[in-house]
């Protein structure tokens, strides 16, 4: 009974909006943050009773009925998305404040607390497509002709990483005669070598959403041509959301898998090029950009090494939560005034993880938590891709210093 | 003791919010100048109390929450920047009265922040504090290094950022979290925690090569070019800094790990820091060389540094009761020298622009005061007898015959040694040597104004290594 609250406030925040615009397209941004508000509070309601809630639809049975569970972390994860929803409409300028736009972003923000929440295959990728149709949507906003091949690029990628994501619900289907991700792990044989390809396609999904080094370019046209709105969800939504998916797909069904160092190896490699490759530039969007997806290498391997969960949203939210104050602050053109280079340097101080700062406390344990895991693959990347980032962070900031100079 | 250290650090933390007045008011400038004096006293106090309760190694809470490590090295340590600290502020102030172009305020409020940094992780109780403090003084002494604005300054102190923070990652970090999981604390004990039935010999050998990578502010060879790079900060942040806080900071971690994580005896018993004593033969040998091909005065102290740096970790790896002494005496040697040293050099620099060896011919005739400080400061880096540095290597020796590692080891740091002082006499000399030359070209004089404040800083300097003969 206690989950319907949820579900239903979780419903509403997708239909009030809607139903509004329909009616008198005016006032919106009150109507979406009244609804986003409303949904943390229930959700901050759910994290202090501190247990799992699941709820299905209609009561039916989870072969066919579809699933919501609300655990802990999710429930963090929801907040952290939606207040950075809002603040990412806060900071906006006007231009973007318009009803269409507002919708496209609950919309947006609607799907990836689905993808979050939901445990069934299928209806993830409902909400993969939901929430990817509005981000297009949100990415074309604009009259510059870049923005528009950017989206188009955006379309045909993600349309790419869903399609190899179905790809691989079609094959876990096939072996276990379900699509909900408890019943799939009681159902499937590890043996079946079907398992392995459906690993494999939702490997390929996430890198190619996340970036993978080879095909990443359309990821740092997002973050140059796209808008301020698009770039501060896609830094915090895209990544949680995919990553929360991969990692309940991954520790219910593939975590008895015995993948062996190959697919770690790759993503440590993936991590270290996108690295490299951020030294190349000194334009703080794209650095984010490298740093992002490296970021995503980094937590896909400690997944895959089953250190505990915490760590792994701890140092995502942390992640995001910085790179969106810096996005934030460089996008503002706040950064040209003298003042704020003090900040941004504490925000990159804490991406690199440099006592006494969260970003450090937050590493450090990770780097225990995958020794005791014997995860050396991941240590060597996240070690690595700290210290790379040092040199990449500090050179766009010292660009941005002697400009002001 | 629990109210003295209070009282230093209260002194410290006055100093820093008057060194942010000091850009304004010039009374507060005055009292940071009386206050760094003040400081020099507590400074001596903690060292007095320490020697009198026979050096205790003791937990303190300090204000009712921190705890604090306090034990011999860490005293040794604060007595040294505590005593060289006023002189560098009289120093500066001299030094900064001829470039107005510098802002001084802002030179000494974080100078003051990288004093108290220091100091906590002189007193760190664990290994994990010890790093927070060790990258934070390379936050605090980064805007020091470019505190005159220069190009060179600019590059030299990304370098720097760069250089401390990413061997730290990479090599330190690591280190003390594979340190936690194995040993399950990282505490500093009499004795030491590590369990050789948890991370066998090798694996301890091997892990103190890589400590001496990350550790990368004791800028041993091939980890010591940051060092060079950072010559191009003012005079007064290299002495402090680069002579004394900074890399000094380095050495005692290492010493620290030595002594309070490894055990000290259980290292010299196993040689646990074979390998270790190895690659710092390498650097002596190496830095050495490269010290006597060098022509700019700066660089060529910053190679000494780094030879008399691993020296000190050759004396720490030593490992047994006299080199103990002996590893914290050369310390001590080396900071007072190396300082005055600095400070002669910067006032070359500053009056005279003299940047090269080349360039202070016939300095002696000119400037017979300095000149003569930097005489004597010479004498003791290379050991010559009557002053401190002279008993510091001589110690050293001893410890080298109580060594109880292999033949081969034990002979090859003689000879490294020997080697090293003999190139210390080439490169060291050949300075001296120009003093006396008689100049052809005229000096290139900058007003001498407001340079009184040098001289006493380097008097005083001076003083405290000539009276080496006095037994501590």
């Amino acid at each position: 009974m206690a989950s319907n609250f949820l579900i239903v406030s979780f419903i509403l925040t997708a239909i009030l909006p809607i139903f509004s615009f329909l009616i008198s397209k005016k006032n919106l941004l009150g109507i979406y943050a009244a609804c986003i508000s409303c949904f943390i509070v229930v959700v901050i309601f759910y994290i202090y009773r501190d247990n799992t809630e699941s709820y299905v639809f209609g009561n039916f049975p989870s072969f066919s009925g579809i699933e919501f569970k609300f655990s802990y972390i999710q429930n963090l994860s929801i907040i952290i998305i939606c207040a950075i929803s809002i603040f990412s409409i806060i900071i906006a300028p006007n231009i973007y404040r318009k009803p269409k736009i507002i919708l496209l972003l609950m919309l947006n923000i609607f799907g990836v607390v689905g993808l979050i929440s939901t445990n069934d295959l299928f209806n993830a990728y409902v909400f993969i497509e939901i929430s990817s149709i509005c981000f297009y949507a949100l990415l074309s906003v604009g009259t510059n002709k870049e923005v528009t091949k950017a989206a188009l690029d955006s379309l045909i990628m993600g349309t790419v990483a869903a399609t190899f994501f179905l790809l691989s619900v079609f094959l876990l289907y096939n072996a276990s005669g379900s699509l909900n991700i408890k019943v799939i792990s009681e159902n499937i044989m590890m043996q079946n070598k079907i398992v392995i390809f459906a690993y494999i396609f939702l490997l390929f999904a996430i890198l190619i959403k996340l970036g993978l080094a080879s095909a990443h370019q359309w990821i740092l046209h997002n973050y140059i041509h796209g808008n301020q709105l698009v770039n501060i969800l896609s830094i915090a939504s895209t990544s949680l959301g995919w990553i929360i998916l991969y990692y309940k797909i991954f520790a219910n069904i593939f975590s008895k898998l015995e993948l062996g160092l190959l697919a770690d190896a790759l993503l440590a490699l993936n991590s270290i090029i996108l690295g490299v490759l951020a030294l190349k530039t000194k334009d703080m969007y794209k650095i984010i950009a490298y740093s992002t997806m490296s970021t995503a290498s980094i937590v896909v391997i400690f997944i895959n090494s089953g250190i505990p969960e915490w760590i792994i949203f701890a140092l995502l939210i942390n992640d995001a939560i910085t790179k969106v104050l810096l996005f934030s602050l460089f996008s503002s053109g706040l950064i040209d005034k003298k003042f704020w280079i003090y900040p941004s340097i504490l925000l990159i101080l804490n991406v690199i993880g440099i006592p006494p700062l969260f970003g450090f406390f937050i590493k450090f344990e990770s780097v225990i938590l995958a020794i005791n895991a014997r995860s050396y693959i991941g240590i060597i990347a996240l070690v690595f891709s700290s210290a790379i980032s040092v040199i990449y962070f500090f050179n766009a900031l010292m660009v941005k210093d002697a400009n002001n100079n | 003791m629990q109210t003295i250290i209070e009282i230093y650090i209260i002194i410290l933390i006055t100093m820093s919010a008057l060194a942010i007045g000091s850009g304004r008011y010039l009374i507060a400038k005055k009292l940071y100048h009386l206050f760094s004096y003040i400081l020099l006293i507590f400074g001596l106090i903690i060292w007095y109390k320490f020697s009198s309760e026979n050096h205790t190694i003791k937990l303190i809470k300090l204000f009712g929450f921190y705890e604090i490590l306090l034990e011999k090295i860490a005293v040794i340590f604060i007595l040294i920047f505590s005593l060289l600290l006023p002189f560098t502020v009289t120093y500066a102030l001299g030094y900064f009265n001829l470039l107005p172009e510098v802002n001084e305020a802002k030179f000494f409020f974080w100078l003051t922040a990288s004093i108290i940094i220091t100091f906590f992780l002189a007193l760190a109780k664990d290994l994990f504090q010890t790093y927070i403090f060790y990258e934070l003084l390379t936050l605090s002494t980064f805007p020091l290094v470019r505190i005159g604005k220069t190009n060179e300054e600019r590059k030299a102190s990304i370098y720097y950022l760069y250089f401390l923070l990413i061997s730290s990652i990479i090599f330190f970090l690591p280190t003390i979290a594979y340190f936690y999981v194995q040993l399950g604390t990282l505490n500093f004990q009499n004795g030491g925690i590590l369990d050789l039935t948890k991370i066998n010999d090798f694996q301890a050998k091997f892990i103190f090569v890589i400590l001496l990578l990350g550790i990368a502010k004791a800028a041993v060879f091939p980890v010591h070019s940051w060092l060079v790079k950072a010559m191009a900060a003012h005079a007064p942040v290299s002495a402090l800094l680069h002579a004394v806080a900074v890399v000094k900071a380095g050495v005692i971690v290492i010493f620290k790990i030595s002594v309070y994580t490894y055990g000290y005896k259980k290292l010299g018993d196993k040689n646990l820091q074979e390998y270790g004593q190895i690659i710092v033969l390498i650097s002596i040998f190496i830095v050495s060389i490269l010290a006597a091909l060098q022509s700019s005065l700066k660089k060529l102290l910053a190679y000494s540094t780094i030879n008399n740096l691993s020296i000190c970790l050759l004396a720490i790896f030593l490992a047994n009761k006299t080199s103990f002494d002996a590893a914290l005496l050369q310390i001590f040697a080396h900071s007072s020298a190396k300082i005055t040293l600095f400070f002669c050099v910067g006032y070359f620099g500053l009056i005279y622009q003299a940047k090269n060896i080349n360039d202070i011919q016939g300095m002696f005739y000119q400037e017979k005061l300095i000149a003569f400080c930097f005489i004597l400061a010479s004498f003791s880096i290379i050991a010559i007898p009557s002053f401190l540095g002279y008993y510091s290597k001589d110690l050293i020796r001893h410890s080298i015959n109580d060594f109880s590692g292999s033949l081969i080891l034990k002979n090859a740091t003689y000879l490294t040694l020997v080697f090293s002082t003999m190139l210390s006499y080439f490169y060291y000399g050949k300075m001296l040597v120009k003093l006396f030359m008689k100049k052809i070209s005229p000096w290139n004089v900058r007003s001498k104004e407001a340079s009184n404040f040098m001289h006493y800083a380097i008097i005083l300097s001076t003083i405290i290594f000539c009276f080496g003969f006095i037994k501590l």
